[in-house]
């Protein structure tokens, strides 16, 4: 209860402005993947408005948690009702309040899920250790494990895990030139490529990056999911190891969006770094729009013509605005055509740790993404978050299709022309 | 036939249960709570229970267990309406249509679609729009509001200047009446000889009956759109300027009045760059070919320059159309921020006195010391005044409502309607006398008697009369579009 | 009981507006109290305007024939035929449901205005009279119909009371939509006194053409003319089969006939594209040519209701049995409105032949109405019809040959 109550980082009376602001209109329905999935208002965000008014809100009573936890357990956090919504509702943040205080979900797949969040993710090599444990487990001995946590095994990515390597990059740099990379957990262990092309894209532009020794886990996934003692512990972690840094740049929309927004928030009563992260949130910029803003730096050979579909990550569009850098980086590239699937602009499922919490849910939204590229023609499947890279390559070779899935700094560093 | 909203019996929970499974029936605290209230959130009424059909059949099946056990029951869309029109005034079952929401035909020769009653507006147009063709019908919730609800509703929207209502593109519908059977109101073709049914069921807010297939019309994409933002002094110019268009014979797409208030909330929202000074802007958009547009354009830009605007700038790329329509689509979000509440309006007035409305509304806010903020589909006399107030201050919470009721009756006094696109449903009924005589009202129950025997089907709606009230609750927030 | 109705209508009307069986009264106020005197008398009636929906091609006869009931009388509404009230700034009128087409649109054009929807005989057909038979006057385009122009109407229901319906408004959702009762009803319900229109501006120009097409090139010139879909789209579009083309002087085959509207320049281009489709214009003047078009003779036709591309189909099926029955089948399809008239020159259709016509189109999903035979309605239209005619001296509801319940 005390770490609840600890959890506020905002006064009820401002959390219930914001609540208020809600108009009731119903224009974010349409946009909710889980209404979508459902046809239930109480799956949609005006519905789930409601419900946190019940946890939030100036007369709430924290007992009325259990009366809205399914509801708010289901929502993808993708945000993408934020973008639509007339009235400014901070639907986000509210969200946040509310898992906060209601504190990680119950039951005991969770409970392991909350466990690995917060003890594991945030250490490269146990992570690594654990990913091989895990895809090893899964594909020799899935059998031993107790049914309620095999559906999660299933959600693991599909990719085998890798050593965290650190491809030559240097620990410091010159703060005021030089450019911080913060490459992430699962990123870093699933996907290495993405750290080294984020790091040659960078040199290509003209930085000279470099990759702090002390990075973790931002904690983003932590915070997603109610934890917010830990998330605040990652904040300060990340404020510590980025200390100095004039210009950080990352390769995940979740953990760019996360230190954008969330570190500073969640270290607002921490006299010691609120300045230091809010300091540290101004020069935070996410690969793509870091680069979006030096491409005229930036020259690709000509390649095979290619088929480019981009998905575009919640935490880019929704989160963080960033809709036509990426689509506009991708057309530099000689030989390319981009595509996107039908409204592009809704989640793929994923959702940081959502698609191992809600295996179900995350993966008929993954189908009914997957169905709406159908009618698109393409070579590659493209993104820029890792959970939606992992996720929609999961889903691609579930269904036999093997195109390739990747981070879009992994394809323009691919095509850049050296 | 009034009964307070319990939660189901188990012997009727089992039934429904049967009828649609485990997964579509509803009658827990959460979705009782969350099914409450539509876009209209001034009242709230409690269903017994929120139930989603999958198909047409499971859906004529509740209505037909309804009439059996003599429940009543009322159809929601996506709960956008904003007049409560969906609501389960007196109790009841909710019978929502978001499972249905299957595009069954396109045909681009005859240009319809045939569709299901939960398919959203704007998706419909996304489908076809490789064909060249949209569903005109535009209300400003086209991203989320199902075709279904705009049967019902006849909506409108910024668009229907031009392009019409929801009325003349509906072609046919197959719908459950209140007894449970099916009935076919017109066809696939313009309604022609016999009993226009289907005319009498639009915008008939689902009393008649619940449509579980519509058919409807697509008209072309215009080739070429141009969209000018005009800027006056006053809102009086701007008002005369309207019916100057209209006299060169112009038909605009959509001619949309934003006032002084509200051009101020816009742009502290999002700085959009409308000049604060002014009085009031006056977007104009046309559409048509490229050749229409090249007459129209100059024209428009007479007209404009001659009623006394300062300035007219034309949109010069779709970007910035959009921009445009953002702003004007977000106006009641932008004044939302401006204060903890607002009520808004639906009133009609012919297009030829918006300026006695408008000069009468700047009236009332003066006479009631409130805040009115104004958005006027100005070609169809349609008002949307904005009356500002803080729940936490009962005077203030009686001007305000006071200054709503002075504008409505100002509106019926110069010939109008207090709705042109929300619709009646609860919030209106006592309006009703004031524009109809008994006779009218008379022949209306009359009517309703005929085709809705039951008195099950969405009851206590549009008519006056002794009926239920909602939980007035103006701790809500009401937003039209 | 018990004065008779001719000397109730005399007394109110006076002796110059009864005739045998038919009275005239020329204001609303008169025509409320036909009504109540039908009404109090319990005399079956019915209401007519100018003949130009007349079955038996009655076109000026003082004496009108009433629809199989030699004892009904005729509440002849020709007497309302003025324009009550015009608001410019508005574009909205008020008239008299007696006046014609071509008389509301003379004085309209003086304005520069005009009604936009029309009918076939406009100089006979009365507003109300089209409005009562659903007449959308081949202009089928969704508003474009005069269903779609009435914003408000005054009329009297069966029990004798004066309804009012809609208002002045362009836009209006205030209740349940009365104006629709008294559209396609055939005066079942009751009679309209007058309607509030709305009005448009006369397009700078027009211009029609008739491109020749047989009947089995008319579905590839359609979907040419259609596909993919044009912003620049003609107001009428209509498919005429060879009997009805060379009756109106047009292509030999049959043709598909297209009317265009807008400003000078659109139509310009317009013309100059359909000139290139090896177009053979109508006339010089488009007005003739559509004049021609509807005023094209209908007696006893049937009213198809079909959809453009079933109904090409079905006429490619059954055209050659209709034919071979030796009458000659007149087709004018209104590819807009999904409909069409089917009548039969010189003697008009049997009845054995408009029950397989009916079936036959039933079967292709749509509806035949014809002017003598019917189904019988739903019960829910039953119910509507004692609501409103309590006493049941109105004809009786329309429905197509084939209901939704027969064979």
């Amino acid at each position: 209860m005390v770490e609840r109550l600890n959890a506020q980082t905002i006064s009820s009376d401002a959390l219930d402005a914001q609540l208020r602001a809600c108009v009731h209109c119903g224009l974010c329905l349409n946009s909710c993947p889980t209404y979508l999935l459902t046809g239930d208002e109480v799956h949609g965000p005006r519905g789930r408005l409601v419900l946190m008014a019940n946890v939030v809100g100036k007369d709430a009573a924290l007992d009325a948690g259990d009366f809205s936890r399914e509801s708010i357990d289901a929502c993808l956090g993708c945000r993408n009702c934020e973008t639509v919504c007339p009235s400014g509702v901070s639907y986000g943040h509210l969200l946040e309040e509310t898992r906060a205080r209601l504190g990680p979900a119950p039951g005991q797949t969770n409970a392991l899920l909350a466990w690995v969040l917060d003890h594991v993710l945030a250490h490269p090599r146990r992570l690594a250790l654990a990913a091989m444990l895990g895809g090893f487990t899964r594909r020799w001995a899935a059998g031993l494990v107790p049914a309620r946590w095999r559906s999660m095994l299933q959600a693991l990515p599909a990719r085998p895990a890798t050593w965290p390597r650190r491809h030559g990059l240097a620990a410091s740099g010159d703060p005021s030139h030089d450019q911080a990379l913060l490459l992430g957990c699962a990123q870093w262990v699933y996907t290495p490529e993405v750290a080294r092309a984020t790091a040659a894209l960078v040199t290509a532009a003209g930085g000279i990056p470099y990759a702090p020794t002390s990075q973790g886990c931002c904690g983003a996934l932590s915070h997603h999911n109610g934890s917010v003692s830990v998330a605040r512990e990652r904040a300060a972690d990340t404020v510590d190891a980025f200390a100095q840094a004039g210009c950080v740049v990352v390769p995940s929309a979740g953990c760019s969006a996360h230190l954008k927004t969330a570190v500073p928030e969640l270290l607002a009563n921490d006299p010691a770094r609120s300045a230091e992260a809010q300091r540290l949130a101004g020069v935070t910029a996410d690969v793509v729009e870091w680069l979006h803003g030096r491409r005229d730096r930036l020259r690709f050979r000509v390649g095979d013509p290619v088929r480019v579909l981009y998905h575009p990550p919640c935490h880019h569009s929704h989160a963080q605005g960033i809709r036509n850098e990426p689509l506009e980086l991708l057309a530099m590239v000689p030989g390319v055509t981009v595509v996107q699937a039908d409204r592009p602009e809704l989640c793929c499922g994923s959702a940081g740790s959502y698609s191992l919490q809600r295996p179900r849910e995350a993966r008929a939204i993954r189908d009914a993404k997957l169905e709406s590229m159908e009618q698109t023609r393409f070579d590659l499947l493209v993104t820029a978050n890792p959970g939606c890279e992992l996720f929609l390559h999961q889903g691609l070779r579930e269904q036999g299709v093997q195109v390739p899935v990747m981070h879009l700094v992994t394809f323009l560093a691919d095509r850049l022309d050296s | 036939m009034t009964r307070p909203s319990s939660p189901l019996p188990a012997s009727a929970r089992r039934d429904l249960v049967a009828i649609l499974g485990e997964d579509a029936v509803f009658d827990d605290a959460v979705h009782r709570k969350i099914y409450d209230s539509d876009g209209y959130a001034l009242d709230g009424v409690t269903p017994d229970a929120v139930v989603l059909p999958r198909t047409a059949v499971q859906l004529q099946q509740v209505v037909k267990w309804c009439v059996r056990h003599g429940v009543p029951y009322a159809a929601r869309g996506a709960g956008t309406g904003l007049s409560g029109g969906c609501l389960t005034l007196g109790g009841g079952i909710q019978i929502g249509t978001s499972r249905l929401r299957r595009i069954v035909e396109v045909n681009e020769v005859d240009r319809l679609a045939v569709v299901e009653p939960g398919v959203v507006n704007l998706q419909l147009s996304q489908a076809v729009a490789h064909l060249g063709l949209q569903f005109a019908p535009d209300p400003s919730s086209q991203a989320a509001c199902t075709i279904g609800g705009n049967f019902a509703e006849n909506s409108g929207g910024p668009h229907t200047l031009k392009h019409g209502v929801t009325l003349p593109h509906i072609l046919g519908a197959t719908v459950v009446q209140p007894d449970g059977e099916l009935a076919v109101w017109g066809g696939r073709s313009q309604p022609g000889p016999g009993v226009d049914l289907l005319g009498l069921g639009v915008g008939s807010e689902g009393t008649l009956g619940i449509a579980v297939e519509l058919t409807v019309r697509l008209v072309p994409t215009p080739e070429s759109v141009a969209t000018f933002l005009a800027v006056f002094e006053t809102e009086a110019d701007a008002a005369h300027a309207v019916s100057g268009l209209i006299a060169r014979a112009i038909v605009p797409a959509a001619m949309e009045l934003i006032d002084r208030v509200m051009l101020r909330a816009v742009e502290e929202a999002f700085s959009f760059g409308f000049p604060l000074d002014a009085g009031a802007v006056l977007i104009v958009e046309v559409d048509g070919s490229a050749r229409d547009l090249k007459h129209e354009r100059p024209v428009v830009r007479d007209v404009l320059n001659e009623f006394g605007a300062r300035e007219v700038r034309e949109a010069s790329s779709a970007e910035e159309r959009t921009h445009l329509w953002r702003a004007r689509k977000h106006a009641f979000g932008a004044i939302g921020r401006m204060s903890p509440n607002y009520a808004t309006q639906d009133g009609v007035v012919p297009r030829g006195r918006v300026p006695h409305i408008v000069a009468s509304i700047a009236q009332a806010a003066k006479r009631h010391d409130v805040v009115i903020g104004t958005v006027i589909h100005a070609g169809d006399g349609n008002i949307h005044p904005c009356v500002l107030f803080d729940e936490r201050d009962d005077a203030q919470v009686d001007r305000a409502l006071a200054a709503c009721k002075d504008i409505l009756e100002r509106c019926l006094e110069l010939d109008g309607s207090p709705t042109g696109e929300h619709g009646i449903g609860m919030e209106k009924r006592e309006f009703m006398p004031l524009l109809f005589g008994p006779a009218d009202l008379a022949l209306m129950t009359d009517l309703r008697d005929a085709l809705e025997p039951t008195g099950l089907c969405n009851p206590h709606k549009i008519l006056p009369g002794a009926s239920p009230c909602g939980e007035l609750r103006v701790a809500g927030r009401q937003v039209a579009l | 009981m018990t004065i008779d109705a001719r000397e109730g209508l005399v007394a109110h009307l006076g002796l110059a507006a009864v005739g045998e069986r038919v009275v005239r009264p020329k204001h609303r106020e008169s025509s409320r109290l036909c009504v109540e005197t039908f009404v109090e008398t319990r005399t079956p009636w019915w209401p007519r305007g100018g003949g130009g929906g007349d079955k038996e091609g009655d076109r000026t006869a003082t004496k009108p024939l009433a629809p199989s009931d030699p004892d009904r009388w005729c509440l002849d509404m020709r007497g309302l035929d003025s324009i009550l009230d015009y608001w410019p700034d508005d574009l909205v009128c008020r008239v008299g449901a007696g006046i014609t087409f071509d008389n509301l649109q003379t004085t309209l054009a003086r304005r520069g205005l005009r009604l936009r929807g029309s009918s076939l005989r406009p100089r006979d057909t009365t507003l109300g009279g089209a409005y009562a038979r659903g007449d959308a006057g081949l202009r089928g385009a969704p508003g474009d119909s005069l269903r779609d122009q009435v914003l408000g109407l005054v009329a009297v229901a069966g029990g004798g009371e004066v309804v009012k319906a809609g208002a002045r408004v362009v836009k209006n959702v205030a209740g349940y939509d009365l104006a629709r009762l008294f559209h396609g009803s055939h005066g079942a319900f009751g009679v309209v006194l007058d309607f509030v229109l709305r009005l448009e501006a006369i397009p700078g120009a027009s211009h029609c053409v008739a491109l020749p097409t047989n009947f089995d090139a008319a579905l590839d010139l359609l979907s040419k003319w259609r596909r993919p879909a044009r912003s620049f789209d003609p107001a009428v579009q209509l498919w005429l089969n060879a009997t009805a083309s060379r009756a109106l002087g047009g292509p030999e085959q049959g043709a598909l006939f297209l009317m265009a509207e807008g400003w000078p320049e659109s139509i310009d281009a317009w013309r100059e594209a359909t000139a290139r489709a090896q177009g053979v214009t109508l006339a010089n003047e488009a007005a003739q040519a559509w004049n021609a078009v509807r005023d094209l003779d209908a007696n006893h036709a049937l009213w198809i209701q079909l959809p453009a591309s079933r109904l090409v189909r079905w006429w490619g099926d059954n055209q050659g049995w209709i034919s071979g029955r030796g009458s000659q089948p007149n087709l004018v399809a209104d590819l807009l409105a999904g409909s069409a008239r089917l009548w039969s020159t010189p003697s008009p259709f049997d009845g054995e032949l408009v029950a397989e016509v009916a079936r036959t189109v039933r079967e292709a999903g749509g509806w035949v109405w014809s002017p003598t035979a019917a189904s019988s309605p739903s019960p829910a239209l039953i119910r509507l019809k004692r609501a409103l005619d309590p006493h049941g001296l109105l004809p009786p509801i329309p429905t197509p040959v084939l209901g939704p319940t027969d064979g």
